[in-house]
């Protein structure tokens, strides 16, 4: 029995198509998993579903939900649908709750709103909802506010409110792309179990495959537009008979070709190192702290890749801003090179030897610089800018893949991946022997992140450079490093040789980590094609 | 909350107390000598000097400044060089013309711009939203002077419903009090309103955008719904501030207003002191519009807090 039925989908904004003929079918009890990279219609489908297309969009085809066309159906008669037939939730848990609202409010609205209920009768059923979602009374009494709520707890709310009058579908648009991997696996276990209690469908959109493997009954890949591929997880999973299907599988596991050539000869130590911010603290009372880093040891050898895990929270940032010389610490010490380096004092020619590769390029360069301008500019941390400059720019665009033309246009003009490029280059231009690498590929779609880890890689190889790793995404840091430590609560709690932290983990937290990380069945990727 | 309120009004005394003294200091040490002023060019230095001792200017700096303090909270604000008439009774009539004139204007400003602002916002981009940017572009850009006195050419000359100036005091009754005000509050409500209805307008279109109205429109909400429902609210914060600073603003701020229509108000008599050097009846009615303020922005912190959770825990 179907529930939704889509057939030739399409939408064009300001008559530029932006999907093309989309047709799938969603059965009650089900999860239909929709995966692609970033741009390729997932969210815009089911923002037509919902008629919440952005202005300017005109949507086109058909999409029956019990004989309503979602598509042609009046605003008045999508009010009544909206959060009765179909829930949605998204990506982004902090953003999605109106601050200045009550979370028992907010649940309750969805009942009010349809006429469902009286206050009083709204209020005890989202009190019910809640609870089913896992936020208990004791703790998350009604009146409670989004912001004393974390991204997960938040996330719930979410689901509670779009499950309010248990509707026959759900849209969740990435709704664990921006929470960590424990959380992630708390409400995808969430997800569907409301499938299987109220034969509720699920819509699942996501980028990210093992995800879908772990949740979907059915999955389609998307590409520019259009639903290349469809069918059966496991078997889509197995057969990848689409090209573009082969492509993002390869590079969702890919692993670069490394030549470790660790020595032993330490460029980076850490000892004790203690950073603490203060909190907020009302006049006259005793200043109270955050603990951010408590007391992380470890070593980092010349040409090593050294791995740094953990949650959002855990420290791992806070501890690249000390090594970086950005912040002060208040205990233990840094040593760069064998010199005592602590601190913004840093002096200029320790920190031309490291350097730094940030989550965002988007926000890590100034709009308004040309890309020479922007490489260039560690050269301020030598002595006299060397006279073969511009030189050294183009042949650093060169190594990250760019042409030296590149130089005199400005960072708008580039991709998501040529700028994540373009940081290394500025990274690489003083000829570091050491490279943090914050996140540095995490914002990235999978397959701009495999060749980015082949140029780490490649580059780590012809110069030998230390990279120190920070992730919160295990895979990547099994492809791309020789060592690992896991950091909780400010603490590094297990280090260790990459494959070992990994597949056998001792400490208790290490072991949840790598539990709690979705993974492609082994069996399914086996018959790996030549593609 | 509570604790918010109690830390806000700490701060609001501490503000107080440090603007007292800038006052205090600021008034006091700068050059010119009242009673030499007041005396004129051929007077004794035993007449002025007694003159000194009359005015309270003799004495140690924080001798004076305990003196002036003491009188402030008694309700003493000191004597008028130039009325000869204590400061306090000269300060009450004219704040009671400023005060209701104020809040008239604001009343009258507030209830013109936020419907305005959130109708522009809502309709973005259409006619009504085109129309009230390019009425409230004219509001903005008016003199506020000029407009009063086409109002007073329209209302008062050619259809005698208000009267053109004056005031006959709250005495002659409440009707004609407000009468005498209208134009006035009028004249002063329409800029602010044009600029209220703008700041209004750009913080709702901020606020429509935001994830969380999609999640509402998600639930079933229709647009107008989620404005009314979600997004006004969360809007309110930067009109709050702009409020304040225009109550602030009109309370002394209307001098010009004030003089095109006859009006005894507070922004006159600062003027005429500052004119005729009557330092006593400046010193107190700037400590007096300061205090105001300080209470305005105490006003308006604690609205936030009540609008916006987020804000009830003093960092």
């Amino acid at each position: 029995m179907t529930l939704l039925s889509v057939r030739d989908l399409s939408v064009a904004i300001h008559g530029t198509p932006i999907l093309h003929g989309v047709s799938f079918d969603l059965v009650p009890g089900e999860v239909f998993g929709l995966v692609g990279e970033s741009g390729s219609g997932k969210s815009m489908t089911a923002l037509a579903l919902m008629q919440l297309l952005p202005h300017g969009a005109q949507a086109g085809g058909r999409a029956l939900l019990n004989g309503d066309d979602l598509v042609a159906l009046s605003e008045r008669r999508m009010c009544g649908l909206r959060g009765r037939e179909i829930g949605m939730i998204f990506q982004e848990p902090m953003t999605a709750l109106n601050p200045v609202k009550t979370i028992g409010d907010q649940v309750a609205e969805t009942l009010v709103i349809h006429g469902a209920a009286s206050r009083g009768e709204a209020a005890r059923a989202a009190r019910a909802r809640l609870d089913r979602v896992g936020l208990l009374a004791d703790q998350f009494p009604l009146d409670r506010y989004p912001h004393e709520l974390s991204g997960g707890q938040r996330q719930r709310v979410c689901i509670a409110m779009a499950v309010a009058l248990r509707p026959k579908l759900l849209i969740a648009d990435e709704p664990t792309t921006a929470l960590d991997v424990t959380t992630q696996a708390q409400i995808l276990d969430l997800l569907k179990g409301l499938v299987e209690e109220d034969r509720m469908a699920l819509m699942l959109i996501t980028h990210d495959l093992a995800v879908v493997a772990g949740v979907a009954d059915h999955v389609a890949v998307m590409q520019a537009g259009r639903i290349v591929e469809a069918g059966v997880t496991e078997a889509v999973f197995r057969q990848r008979g689409h090209d573009y299907t082969r492509k993002l599988f390869a590079a969702s596991g890919h692993v670069p070709q490394r030549r470790a050539r660790v020595k032993d000869e330490p460029v980076l130590t850490v000892e004790g190192a203690r950073r603490r911010y203060p909190l907020p603290r009302p006049p006259f009372s005793a200043p109270r702290w955050f603990e951010a880093v408590r007391g992380a040891s470890f070593t980092l050898h010349a040409g090593e890749s050294l791995g740094l895990v953990g949650e959002s929270g855990c420290g791992k940032s806070t501890l690249a801003r000390a090594i970086l010389g950005l912040d002060p610490l208040q205990g233990g010490a840094i040593r760069l090179f064998g010199t005592h380096a602590v601190g913004p004092q840093m002096p200029n020619a320790l920190r031309a030897g490291l350097q730094a590769v940030f989550q965002d390029p988007y926000g890590s360069f100034n709009p308004r610089w040309t890309v020479a301008r922007l490489v260039a500019e560690p050269f301020h941390l030598m002595p006299t800018t060397p006279a073969d400059a511009r030189d050294r720019v183009g042949a650093a665009l060169t190594e990250v893949g760019l042409t030296p033309a590149d130089a005199s246009r400005y960072i708008h003009e580039f991709s998501g991946g040529q700028r994540q490029r373009i940081a290394i280059a500025r990274a690489l231009i003083t000829r570091p022997d050491v490279i943090v690498l914050d996140e540095a590929v995490s914002a990235l779609d999978v397959r701009v992140r495999a060749q980015i880890l082949d140029l780490l890689a490649d580059l780590q190889d012809r110069h030998g450079m230390s990279y120190l790793f920070i992730s919160h995404d295990l895979s990547v840091v099994r492809a791309i490093t020789d060592r690992v430590m896991v950091m909780r609560a400010g603490e590094i709690v297990e280090a260790g040789p990459t494959e070992r932290v990994l597949d056998a983990p001792e400490h208790p937290y290490t072991r949840e980590l790598v539990a709690a990380t979705p993974r492609i069945p082994p069996g399914w990727m086996e018959d790996t094609d030549a593609a | 909350m509570l604790r918010f309120v109690l830390l806000r009004l700490g701060s609001l005394g501490l503000s107080l107390v440090v603007a007292s003294l800038v006052i205090f200091t600021v008034v006091q040490v700068i050059p010119g000598d009242p009673a030499t002023f007041m005396m004129g060019l051929n007077a004794t230095p035993e007449a002025v000097e007694a003159l000194r001792k009359v005015l309270g200017l003799t004495g140690s700096l924080p001798w004076r400044y305990l003196h002036w303090v003491a009188g402030l909270l008694a309700g003493d604000l000191g004597t008028s060089y130039t009325y000869r008439v204590p400061v306090a009774g000269l300060v009450l009539e004219r704040v009671q013309v400023s005060l209701p004139l104020t809040a008239y204007a604001l009343v009258l400003s507030t209830a013109l711009a936020l419907p305005a602002g959130v109708l522009a916002a809502a309709r973005r981009g259409r006619a009504a939203d085109v129309t009230i940017m390019g009425v409230t572009q004219f509001g903005i850009a008016v003199p506020n002077f000029w407009f009063a006195m086409l109002l007073v050419l329209l209302f008062a000359l050619r259809l005698h419903w208000l009267p053109a100036g004056g005031f006959p005091g709250w005495k002659a009754g409440l009707w004609p009090g407000l009468r005498a005000l209208t134009l006035p509050a009028v004249a002063l409500a329409l800029p602010q309103a044009a600029i209220l209805a703008r700041v209004m307008r750009s913080a709702l279109i901020d606020t429509l955008g935001q994830d969380f109205i999609r999640t509402a429109r998600a639930k079933g909400l229709s647009q107008g719904q989620a404005v009314r429902r979600h997004a006004v609210r969360n809007a309110l914060i930067p009109v709050l501030t702009i409020l304040g600073l225009q109550f602030s603003f009109l309370l002394a701020g209307a001098i010009i207003i004030e003089n095109v229509f006859y009006l005894p108000g507070l922004g006159r008599l600062i003027f005429q002191g500052i004119t005729q050097r009557d330092l006593i009846v400046v010193q107190s009615v700037v400590m007096l519009l300061v205090a105001a303020v300080i209470v305005v922005n105490f006003t308006v912190e604690v609205a936030y807090a009540l609008i916006d959770p987020r804000l009830r825990h003093p960092a």
